[in-house]
């Protein structure tokens, strides 16, 4: 059934990027959907409760090197699974119209794909290879269907982002040779134990993916440069490879060591909140003051994965989860503005478009909302957790280093209601000055935003649903979870 | 591991020796400038070779899986070769002759267990190479690249000569055996033995393009025949490869400590310098051979650790998956020369557009080096040599791998968007290619068919390679 | 009209039930609490409501108001093109507070308590045309979320020091950790409620539609912090220390309320500081540990605040503009609004018999109570705020006073009286106001001596009146508000302003620096292993012979 899930997007995918010249690009949208939504639908159908392993697949695959073909969905990886395949759905429906190219549903198919591989792989040597599988295809989005004004930019942007990914990603493969040789396994659920140097590259690795200050510059560049469903691919699901990598290292494989590198992941991640809340607050491109937000939004993530307790575990799913729905939320509404005025920058738009473009102001402004984390919807209670995991302390940071962290996450909350509300004011409010390419959100447009919209409220008003995932009794995963208490 | 000492391992050594010079007579009294003439009993050659390996070794066995790699290489050449302008520039005869004689040397190489041979065998490979890149007729560069070559291989060579007489000085055999024995029990002065050893080492680093006696490689593989680039740094290569490897764990085990951290050195600095060197190519030649360079770090960097589990296994799975990706990479390239001229970035860019059975597969291929998926197989050797790398203890330049990969990426995936870009001029349309080059193109497919099929079952490669 | 009834339809639904919900508890000290959903064991939130005579009073309160508002609003803005949003984010606004009434869970009751701030943001932004409305809705959305922050960090260490989120057994546990907690809660309530040194953004709130101001910045939204206290008040009271701050907090700004509301020269701004001062006794009275004067002065507080935001309302609708120069002598051609704003006004200055008279007798009391030294202020400070809060009486009539005369004396100026749909909820509220003197605890001494202060106040004011023929008060500090907005409007933005450029800047020229150096580095190299391969064979031969000399004397070194 997974493997059914995987393959679907994956040989639709590249059915339409070799047939791109054949297929109308409504048509190529519209099977994107189908197969998005088929893996969807799996994924939803094969889970059966928290404990174990849902259906899962071991296959020989490398006997030599003792890799396995092995994926099922944990708990752990369930909310991301079910996060991205959603995403891509949803990228799917944004690209249906007459002048996609195929080859565009194709390569979000491929990424979708390779994303929902990393999240239910449980050998690590196919975890890096769908890893790795990912960044080439991002490349092309953003360097060819990337911002149109700016195609040198956007090429930079684009190798800009691969390099620095396949350095981290680099490193997580030395990481995994290691715990591979000192375990004599890659099965995530048989290696318990590893070197500090391991941890700390793995954790390297995966926080330029996530990414922490200061290895984070190829963000912004990246997400303001690319179309509008690279930004929501990049946003949603690739910064979620980082996060999930985390915690995967942190509650499965290597618990211990890991203990050693998470303050000063903490640290990093605490620093990343501020100093992307402050970078915000001068940005006037849209698109570039989403993906610094991102930043800070990683940055609670991070933090509640360094405290190593259960509040931490449920506060970074929760976290990773909904950051990619809001911010693929506020990317899809940003890519509505760009297409529309051929720009991001927020001077150039404009204000008042609560006039202009009701409705598209209104998501905006919905968006905006719950991403500076109000309570009632979702992006609260992921900020919530994470505060709260750092209150606790939990076991690897000390209570002074910890609540300092926590009086630096809360100023970060204070700075990102900040620069929010200068976004919304900047835009949605102010004399409306008319312009002719002012269209509020039509078709596809309304179903992706009307989509996030509900699921950002539901999981705002049950943050159960995923938080339940991870009540204490419940959570077992071959025993590796005992390290953790509430 | 037990390597036999024995003369029958010269068997297909002496059946491609004698190959080539039935090459060089057919050549004689049946001239075509085509396959048939001496390629097609060059092609046999190789191929009887193949069946005497398979009668004469296990197929397990160390020196087979080098002896295969050397065969199959040398056959793929000699095969992709006909894309060659027979007509005007390469006399046939000649060219098989020397390919197949080189290829005897190079097989001596890996099968060779004293020293004596080991240097005979390395002459062998060496000047009928040096030949091959100096035989375009009339071609100045070529000329030049041939002199620069042989130069580069006397002085190595020399010195190479100057540590296998200090070592028998020492010593007193060249046999590996012995040497490993007189070196474990007799109690002799460590800084002369480690002159010897460094001194003995460099005339194979030399072939094989590490750093610093790399800088021969661009210009000559430049000036060269593109397949005869080919030639050089897939199957000399992996002669030269494998003899390092077999000397250095069977002859030099007790000087470990000597030579360990500065394979290990070498290494690095050859894959680093390689990258960096090529990342400013704008020639696909230029390109593959700095990264050549770059590839011999990843090759030698498991024999800093040959006693560390697969340590000498895990070069040999790389040399064969960096020698299929190589020889596709340069034969498609020979093709490309061949119909369009030139392999500058501007001559290929949109390939895998208009011309897709030749893009595709480049493409791959240099997937396949850079060690990125869907090209499995190149991510999956990369994994092979970290292993024992990091089981050996050397973490630091398993970290030098990993960031040398993100390096290869940079000029790998440019190359790669070359071929993929919109071309901006007329689509190329090709008039239809004589026969030779569509052999050609039919090995840079198979080839590359093997690297998928490679790809989506790794297990293949790496359970059958030694 | 038929634009408008579903929106007033739902809220009398809303408000129907709410009544229906809260009138059987009106009486009921000890409460009711119902679990509705019970949350799983890791987040711990459950949805549980708990409603008391406290928790009833201040949702009749509410829906009431909230009610006679949405009435108001649809003669008031029944026109605006946006009058369909408008009566929604009323209604969403109802259920915030009422949600923060009823809850007993910490975390509901944040729910409510920011979804009211987010509404408050989006009304007070309604006419977001104009730069004043969209700096008053940011700043008072930056100021009572920054706040905020307290109150999540609060429950953060009552979860932790409590093991539940559950305010009732949060209650029964005792207290524990108090001080911690109560300054915490206290930051909030500080926040919310407008109260020094967070009390500049309520003042910039008015450009707020004027039935907004009413309803969200007088009778409930920042009442809420009143609320928080009272219904938390044992924790607050084991805290010696946060209670004194409380004290002080509320003595500071029920006078520094009442003067700049004596200098205002516009009729919203003058009683949006009274609203500050006003809410600062209902503090000053929590301060001296009395709940229920402290409840009481809130609902007639909320009452008679109410009352005079829609008469200046009404008074808007006729002259166009909220400016005090612009009214003057509405007596005769505005006789319901006159009427009524007249016992607004007077219970504002505590004339008997208002409900606002009794209620500040009340508090007045309380304070006088707590000099004695029986409750947990000290004495000294209790004698103080006692003191503050009589001064604080003088001013207040004689502002009412003046705003009173101001509007509604001197030159007769022609006006139409303002629709029936405004006119009513006013009357209504102007009944409510005396309506809710009926069995409020009378205190002789203290209302004798409050009388004569009121009685002092109005006095004054009248008589300069006549003496000078206008009331224009020349205090330029005052006017200017003693410029404590200052750090709010200037200093902060500006400190962020440059923090945020230096931040990108150091970004751009700083951390990014080794990405682009390593690239940099990396070609350079690459150029100068370009020029090694120079086709010299001599130069090629000294490179291998170098090469072999260090790898020969390194080898040596070595071993």
């Amino acid at each position: 059934m997974i493997v059914t899930a995987l393959i679907v997007p994956f040989v639709i995918g590249s059915l339409l990027m070799l047939f791109r010249g054949d297929v109308p690009g409504r048509l190529a949208a519209l099977l994107g959907a189908a197969a998005m939504a088929t893996s969807l639908v799996l994924f939803a159908m094969v889970w059966d409760g928290p404990n174990g392993v849902s259906g899962e697949v071991d296959t020989s695959w490398i006997e030599p090197l003792r890799a396995h073909f092995h994926i099922g969905v944990t708990a752990l990886s369930w909310p991301f699974l079910l996060m991205t395949a959603f995403l891509g759905l949803l990228c799917c429906i944004w690209l249906v119209a007459d002048d996609t190219s195929p080859a565009v549903v194709g390569l979000v198919l491929v990424i979708s794909a390779s994303s929902l591989g990393v999240f239910a792989s449980l050998d690590l040597l196919l975890l890096f290879v769908f890893f790795e599988l990912a960044l080439i295809p991002m490349w092309f989005l953003i360097a060819w269907w990337g911002a149109p004004d700016d195609p040198d930019g956007r090429r930079r942007a684009a190798t800009r982002f691969l390099l620095f990914t396949v350095s981290g990603s680099a490193l997580v493969l030395v990481g995994i040779v290691i715990v591979a040789v000192q375990s004599k396994s890659l099965q995530i659920f048989e290696v318990t134990s590893g070197s500090v140097v391991a941890a700390s590259l793995i954790a390297l690795g995966f926080a330029v993916k996530t990414p922490l200050v200061p290895l984070h510059t190829w963000l912004p560049d990246a997400h303001s440069k690319a179309p509008t469903v690279g930004s929501v691919l990049l946003a949603g699901v690739f910064l979620k490879l980082g996060t999930y990598g985390l915690l995967f290292l942190d509650s499965f494989m290597l618990h211990d060591p890991f203990g050693k590198v998470a303050p000063y992941l903490a640290v990093a991640g605490v620093v990343g909140i501020v100093w992307s809340a402050l970078a915000c607050y001068a940005q006037d491109d849209l698109k570039r003051l989403i993906a610094y937000s991102s930043i800070g939004h990683m940055g609670f993530v991070v933090l509640a994965i360094s405290t190593q307790s259960v509040v931490g575990v449920a506060a970074a799913v929760f976290g990773s989860v909904v950051h990619g729905l809001i911010t693929g939320l506020l990317f899809f509404l940003s890519g509505s503005l760009k297409e529309r005025f051929g720009t991001a920058s927020m001077a150039a738009i404009g204000r008042g478009l609560y006039t202009r473009t009701p409705w598209l102001a209104v998501a905006f402004v919905f968006a905006a909302v719950a991403s500076l984390g109000l309570p009632g919807l979702a992006g609260f209670w992921g900020e919530l957790l994470s505060l709260r995991s750092a209150y606790e302390v939990g076991d690897v940071l000390t209570k002074s280093g910890a609540w300092t962290l926590l009086g630096f996450a809360v100023l970060g909350i204070a700075l990102t209601t900040a620069y929010f509300v200068r976004a919304i004011r900047l835009i949605a409010q102010g004399e409306p000055v008319p312009r002719d390419e002012d269209r509020d959100l039509g078709g596809h447009e309304v179903v992706v935003s009307v989509a996030l919209a509900a699921s950002i409220l539901v999981l705002g008003l049950a943050p159960g649903l995923i938080v339940g995932l991870y009540d204490h009794p419940t959570v077992t995963y071959h025993g590796s979870y005992s390290a953790v208490t509430p | 591991m037990n390597i036999p000492i024995d003369w029958t391992v010269v068997g297909p050594a002496v059946i491609v020796a004698g190959g080539a010079l039935i090459a060089l007579l057919v050549d004689a009294f049946y001239p075509r400038r085509t396959w048939l003439g001496s390629g097609l009993p060059s092609t046999i050659a190789l191929g009887l070779a193949g069946l005497e390996l398979l009668r004469t070794h296990e197929p397990n066995d160390y020196v087979f899986a080098l002896s295969f790699i050397v065969l199959a290489g040398t056959l793929f050449v000699v095969v992709a070769s006909n894309v060659m302008n027979f007509e005007n520039a390469m006399p046939p005869g000649e060219y098989h002759f020397l390919l197949l004689s080189s290829a005897a040397g190079a097989l001596m190489m890996v099968a060779a267990h004293d020293l004596v041979t080991l240097i005979v065998a390395f002459e062998l490979l060496s000047l009928p190479s040096i030949a091959l890149v100096g035989l375009r007729q009339g071609d100045r560069v070529a000329i030049r690249s041939a002199w620069t070559f042989f130069l580069a291989s006397v002085v190595s060579t020399a010195i190479t000569l100057m540590g296998i007489s200090l070592l028998y000085g020492v010593t007193g055999t060249l046999d590996y055996a012995g040497m490993n024995h007189a070196l474990r029990t007799t109690d002799l002065p460590d800084s002369v033995v480690a002159v010897a050893v460094v001194l003995t080492v460099v005339g194979l680093l030399f072939k094989l393009g590490a750093v610093p006696f790399h800088v021969w490689i661009p210009d000559t593989y430049s000036g060269s025949s593109v397949m005869v680039a080919g030639y050089l740094s897939a199957v000399s290569k992996a002669a030269a490869l494998g003899a390092v490897l077999i000397l250095l764990a069977t002859a030099l085990p007790p000087a470990r400590d000597t030579w360990q951290p500065l394979v290990a050195i070498v290494a690095a600095l050859t894959m680093t310098i390689g990258n960096l060197g090529a990342l400013r190519q704008r020639d696909a030649i230029g390109l593959l051979a700095w990264s050549s360079i770059a590839q011999a770090g990843f090759l030698l960097a498991p024999a800093a650790a040959l006693f560390a589990t697969d340590g000498r296994r895990a070069p040999v799975q790389y040399l064969a998956i960096y020698v299929l990706a190589n020889l596709v990479a340069f034969a498609a390239l020979a093709v490309i020369v061949r119909l369009r001229g030139s392999t500058t970035f501007e001559d290929l860019t949109g390939l895998a557009r208009t011309d897709p059975w030749m893009g595709i597969p480049l493409g791959f291929a240099l997937l396949t080096l850079a060690g990125f998926p869907p090209a499995v197989i190149g991510l999956v050797t990369k994994y092979v040599v970290l292993r024992p790398v990091i089981d050996g203890g050397h973490t630091w330049l398993a970290v030098v791998m990993a960031l040398n990969v993100m390096l290869g990426l940079a000029y790998y995936l440019r190359l790669i968007v070359v071929l993929v870009d919109r071309a901006d001029g007329e689509p190329y349309v090709s008039p239809s290619p004589p026969l030779s080059v569509r052999l050609a193109k039919a090995m840079v497919i198979v080839g590359a068919l093997g690297l998928v099929v490679l790809s989506a079952w790794p297990d293949l490669l790496l359970s059958n390679l030694p | 009209m038929r634009r408008h009834w579903p929106y007033v339809a739902l809220t009398a639904v809303l408000s129907v039930a709410a009544a229906a919900w809260a009138i059987p508890q009106l009486d009921d000290d000890h409460g009711t609490t119902h679990v509705w959903v019970r949350g799983d064991a890791l987040l711990g939130v459950s949805l549980a409501t708990h409603v008391d005579g406290l928790a009833a009073q201040v949702m009749l309160l509410a829906v009431g108001v909230g009610l006679l508002v949405q009435i108001y609003s649809t003669a008031y803005l029944g026109h605006h093109p946006r009058y369909r949003s408008y009566a929604l984010i009323i209604v969403l606004f109802l259920i915030a507070m009422l949600t923060v009434v009823v809850a007993d869970d910490f975390f509901v009751l944040l729910v409510g308590w920011e979804v009211m701030g987010l509404c408050s943001y989006l009304l007070i932004g309604h006419e977001w045309q104009t730069t004043e409305a969209r700096s008053g809705a940011a700043k008072a959305f930056l100021m009572t979320r920054i706040a905020d922050l307290g109150l999540l960090v609060g429950i953060l260490v009552i979860g932790q020091t409590y093991g539940t989120y559950r305010i009732s057994e949060v209650l029964a546990a005792g207290p524990k950790n108090s001080t911690a907690i109560a300054l915490l809660l206290l930051i909030a309530v500080v926040g919310k409620s407008a109260q020094f040194p967070l009390h500049t953004w309520l003042p910039d709130a008015m450009p707020g539609p004027t039935p907004i101001t009413a309803l969200i910045h007088a009778a409930t939204m920042v009442a809420a912090g009143v609320y928080l206290i009272a219904r938390l008040l044992p924790i607050f009271e084991a805290s010696e220390l946060a209670m004194t701050l409380l004290a002080i907090i509320a003595a500071i700004t029920m006078l520094l309320g009442a003067l700049f509301a004596l200098a205002q020269t516009d009729l919203k701004r003058a009683l949006a500081w009274s609203t500050v001062s006003q809410l600062a006794f209902m503090f000053a009275a929590l301060a001296a540990g009395d709940r229920d004067a402290a409840t009481n002065h809130l609902l007639s507080h909320g009452a008679f605040k109410a009352l005079l935001f829609l008469g200046c309302g009404c008074l808007m609708h006729a002259v166009g503009s909220s400016s005090l120069s612009a009214m003057g002598g509405l007596r005769r051609s505005m006789p319901v609004t006159f009427g009524a704003m007249t016992i607004g006004f007077a219970a504002l200055a505590g004339v008997v018999p208002t409900a606002g008279f009794f209620s500040k007798d009340g508090v007045l009391e309380a304070l006088h109570h707590a000099a004695d030294g029986s409750g947990v202020l000290p004495d000294v400070l209790g004698e103080i705020v006692f003191y503050v809060a009589l001064a604080t009486s003088l001013v207040t009539a004689a502002y009412a006073t003046r705003l009173w005369l101001v509007a509604f004396f001197g030159d007769a100026k022609e006006h139409d009286e303002a629709p029936q749909a405004m006119i009513g909820p006013v009357v209504a509220l102007a009944a409510a106001s005396l309506v809710l003197s009926i069995g409020q605890p009378f205190h002789f001494g203290i209302g004798l001596l409050s009388t004569i202060i009121a009685a002092a106040g109005i006095g004054m004011v009248v008589w300069a009146w006549r003496a000078q023929g206008n009331l224009d008060i020349d205090a330029p500090l005052l006017a200017r508000e003693l410029d404590l907005d200052a750090p709010y409007a200037r200093w902060l933005p500006a400190l962020v302003g440059s923090a945020a450029r230096l931040v990108v800047a150091v970004d751009r020229d700083g951390v990014d620096v080794y990405p682009r150096s390593s690239a940099t580095i990396a070609q350079f190299a690459s150029r100068g292993l370009d020029l090694l391969q120079s086709r010299n064979v001599q130069r090629y031969a000294t490179v291998i012979a170098a090469g072999v000399a260090l790898l020969t004397a390194a080898a040596v070194i070595w071993t």
